[in-house]
């Protein structure tokens, strides 16, 4: 059996270990490839497989021979042009690809979830957010009835006030949100929104809005109203009351957090 | 209990037979099971919109245009039977499983399973007896014919678009953009105000926008609002020519949004108005409007949904054209009775004081205390200003020591407002600001109806977009791959000469 050269194995041991990386990111992760940590994992593994390949005189050799060969060999006199005359203009165009002014919008990162503050000030009070707790609640427990009114009658809050933006699925589609669309209206449906928080959190949130979170949070560009100039405090526990409702998923509670830290 | 009301019970079995023994596979039973089935499936997801009682009447109903259906008047919009027919079961099926685009009512095949869409359409249906009725009576719901489009020639295209300026024009206007003369006065049966479609925008058709699906609305006609079929007065072939002229006009999709409006350099004389053809040298980037319901009096139900925006610039002035379809140029010369709201059309760019820095912008409504904006606003028949903002509901004249000089210059055509502002790129001092090149500017916008009854914060607005003025290339980004390509090259040379020495040491 002939030896595969050792140029050809070295090129394509690189483009294998790249396949896998592709792979794994397209139908196990299911995330689109990061660029710049494709570029990162690439250049080590590319390393790598150089210092494997040249690890004595021999084999480096017999990596460079065929490149030597293109060098030298007069049989290959038509290929030696083509290469010599592609390699420079490619170099040409890949440096240009960087170059290349961008006119993409510039990338901007904000912060889903800031920390909370410890309290917040609205309705001319204080509430403390580490103990606050929705006075409606208990009521799933001991008069299930009182329950079921304070969850229609934070339907009827979210059905005239939310919806435009979260739609009426709760699923962050509503007839607003082409418009809109950066950020985007939570999707009260998703894991990561209300299932992971506490009431506490969506009170603060719903009470003081886009323009109540931290600069971390990009408060200018939230379209999130300030709630506490349209909602009293009653209304706004009886929305959070439906979102988890409406959605199935029960609200974070405080023991379990405390037991995490 | 259902079966206690003996003819309900017998035209629900009726229509079970019926329906059983049709050989149209996807049809189903409406069954009095189904329908109570549908019960729970309703309360939960529809009676926010369309209210308990199916009356149209939930508690969002009276901040939405159009209004959520009143299943109990049975006024169904696209029933796919002739006008004031009741709709056929398939067609409700079909607005429940794939919504009704440009309206607030969404497809709901993503949530619920096709049995509990049929459930739910055997439901609303009992709000209404009209169907019962009509088993009663042994009628049966006539289909509307469409059969296959005709194939069309140019000549053919052509008598329709005479047709539709005769049949069409009063309520969708010349061009189509739903600014008809009487647009202005139409009301729907039951009482709300309603505009003709845009027929231009096909996004925003309900019932599909294929040309059979044009021609099933303009033969048909729509129940219960004052578009009527046109069976009576036109051959369907007449109508398949009007459906063929209404393709031509209708762009299908929606225009890809872009983040960033990208300002062109340009020598030579600047566009002299808005419908000077320079104008459309630069890109046009779709921004999309929705209701400002955010602060103050909260505006649920805008006409206007979307301004393309395009910019241009040379080395002293920006020129930036914006175009918005609007069904009339408001203030009316006579105002109509019907509604006789008659504010003033205008339009407002807004932007930043100063190019942020860093991430951090003004607040996007208006901007804030700390945080003000400069608003240019146009007013239909009045004044173009700069103002300055620090919130929606604190916008003022110009606060610093001089705006630079903004002029705006705006022309309504059949439907669409273009207008040009003008400025120069340099700000007039303390609080204005200076546009430059290469930078990435915040960039809002908000729209006003007056016709519609918008003024003040009652508005259509936009998040924040970016303005670049695109920089003449630098010569540097041609200098780093050409001394790349150079150094190969060279390279490359160096090789051969090496290895030829090489061979003459080895020989
Ligand atoms: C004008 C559009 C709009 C309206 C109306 C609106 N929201 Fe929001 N909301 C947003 C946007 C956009 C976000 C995401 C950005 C942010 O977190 O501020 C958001 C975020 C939220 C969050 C935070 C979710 C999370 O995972 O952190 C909650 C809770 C919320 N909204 C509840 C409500 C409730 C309740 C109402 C009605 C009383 C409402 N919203 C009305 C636009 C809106
Ligand atoms: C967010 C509000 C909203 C919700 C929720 C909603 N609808 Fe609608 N629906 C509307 C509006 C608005 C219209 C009228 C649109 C128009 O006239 O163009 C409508 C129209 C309809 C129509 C009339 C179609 C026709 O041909 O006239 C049907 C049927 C309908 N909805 C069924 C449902 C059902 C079933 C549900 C629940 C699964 C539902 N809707 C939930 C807002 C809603
Ligand atoms: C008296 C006024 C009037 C006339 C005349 C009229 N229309 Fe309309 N048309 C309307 C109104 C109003 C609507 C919007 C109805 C709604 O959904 O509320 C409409 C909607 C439409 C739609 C959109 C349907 C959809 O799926 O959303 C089409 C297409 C249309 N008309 C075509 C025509 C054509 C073609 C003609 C001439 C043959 C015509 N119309 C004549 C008033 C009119």
């Amino acid at each position: 059996m002939k030896r595969i050269p050792k140029l050809a194995l070295t090129v394509g041991l690189i483009a294998a270990v790249y396949g896998l990386f592709v792979a794994v990111f397209t139908y196990i992760l299911h995330l689109p490839v990061p660029a710049s940590v494709m570029k990162m994992y690439m250049f080590f593994v590319t390393v790598v497989v150089l210092l494997v390949m040249t690890s004595n005189e021999d084999s480096a050799r017999e990596l460079v021979a065929p490149l030597e060969a293109l060098v030298y060999q007069p049989r290959l006199r038509r290929l030696r042009a083509a290469v010599f005359i592609v390699a420079p203009l490619a170099g040409f165009g890949l440096t240009y690809n960087v170059t290349r002014p961008t006119l993409d919008a510039p990338l901007e990162l904000r912060t889903v979830h800031p920390a909370p503050p410890n309290s917040v000030k609205v309705f001319g009070k204080t509430y403390n957010l580490l103990t606050l707790e929705n006075p409606y609640r208990a009521k799933e427990k001991s008069d299930l009835e009182a329950f079921r009114q304070a969850v229609e009658e934070g339907k009827t809050v979210y059905f005239q006030n939310c919806h435009y933006c979260h739609g009426d699925k709760l699923d962050g589609k509503g007839h607003f949100s082409g418009g809109f669309n950066n950020p985007l209206p939570a999707n009260f449906t998703d894991v990561g929104t209300i299932a992971q928080l506490q009431e506490s959190f969506l009170f603060w949130r719903i009470a003081t809005g886009g323009p109540g979170l931290p600069n971390e949070g990009a408060p200018w560009a939230s379209p999130m109203p300030v709630w506490s100039n349209y909602l009293t405090e009653d209304e706004i526990w009886k929305v959070i009351l439906f979102l988890y409702d409406y959605t199935g998923y029960a609200p974070r509670v405080m023991k379990e957090e405390k037991g995490h830290s | 209990m259902m079966l206690s009301n003996a003819p309900l019970a017998q035209a629900l079995m009726a229509l079970f037979i019926l329906a059983a023994a049709s050989p149209a596979s996807a049809q189903q039973a409406l069954t009095p099971e189904r329908a109570a089935k549908g019960k729970a499936v309703y309360e939960k997801r529809c009676a926010g919109c369309h209210g308990l009682t199916g009356q149209g009447d939930g508690p969002a109903a009276d901040r939405l245009r159009p209004r959520p259906r009143d299943f109990k008047t049975a006024f169904y919009k696209f029933g796919d039977t002739v006008f004031g027919k009741l709709p056929l079961d398939a067609a409700i099926f079909r607005a429940v499983a794939e919504g009704l685009p440009g309206s607030s009512m969404p497809g709901w095949k993503d949530v619920l399973r096709e049995e509990e869409i049929w459930d739910v359409v055997a439901y609303i249906k009992e709000f209404s007896r009209k169907f019962a009725r009509l088993k009663e009576r042994g009628e049966k719901l006539e289909p509307l014919e469409i059969g296959t489009a005709p194939k069309l020639t140019e000549t053919d295209v052509q008598e329709g678009k005479e047709l539709f300026l005769k049949n069409c024009e009063k309520c969708h206007g010349k061009a189509g953009r739903g600014s008809g003369p009487s647009a202005v006065a139409l009301k729907h049966d039951l009482g709300d105000r309603i505009w003709p479609r845009n027929l231009t925008k096909g996004w925003t058709y309900r019932n599909g926008n294929s040309i059979e699906n044009i021609y099933r609305t303009a033969a048909g006609g729509i129940t219960g609002t004052p578009m009527p079929s046109h069976l009576e007065s036109l051959q369907p072939a007449q109508v398949w020519k009007i459906a063929g002229y209404v393709d031509t006009i209708v762009q299908r999709e929606r225009p890809k949004t872009s983040e960033v409006i990208i300002g062109k350099p340009i020598e030579g004389a600047p566009p002299a108005g808005p419908d000077d053809a320079r104008g459309a040298e630069a890109a046009a980037t779709l921004i999309p409007l929705v209701g400002q319901i955010i602060e103050g009096e909260r505006w649920f139900t805008p006409t206007l949904d979307s301004v393309q925006v395009r910019a241009l610039y040379d080395s002293k002035m920006i020129y930036l054209l914006v175009e918005w379809d609007d069904p009339s140029a408001s203030p009316l010369a006579e105002p109509n009775d019907k509604f006789p709201v008659n504010e003033p059309d205008a339009f407002a760019v807004q932007l930043p004081v100063t190019i942020p820095a860093g991430m951090e912008k003004p607040y996007f409504l208006g901007g804030g205390q700390n945080s003000p904006v400069i608003l240019w606003k146009w007013t239909n028949g009045g004044a173009v200003e700069t103002l300055s903002s620090t919130g929606i509901l604190k916008a003022e004249p110009f606060a610093g020591p001089a705006a630079s000089a903004l002029s705006a210059n705006a022309t309504y055509v059949d439907g669409q407002w273009r207008a040009l502002f003008t400025r120069p790129l340099a700000g007039g001092g303390d609080g204005d600001l200076t546009i430059e090149t290469g930078k990435y500017i915040p960039i809002a916008f908000s729209a006003w109806d007056g016709n519609n009854g918008e003024k003040a914060e009652q508005r259509a607005i936009s998040i924040w977009y970016w303005l670049l003025l695109e920089p003449p290339t630098p010569l540097t980004v041609y200098l780093w791959p050409a001394i790349i390509g150079l150094l190969i090259a060279g390279g490359e040379l160096w090789l051969v000469r090496k290895t030829n020495q090489h061979a003459h040491k080895k020989e």
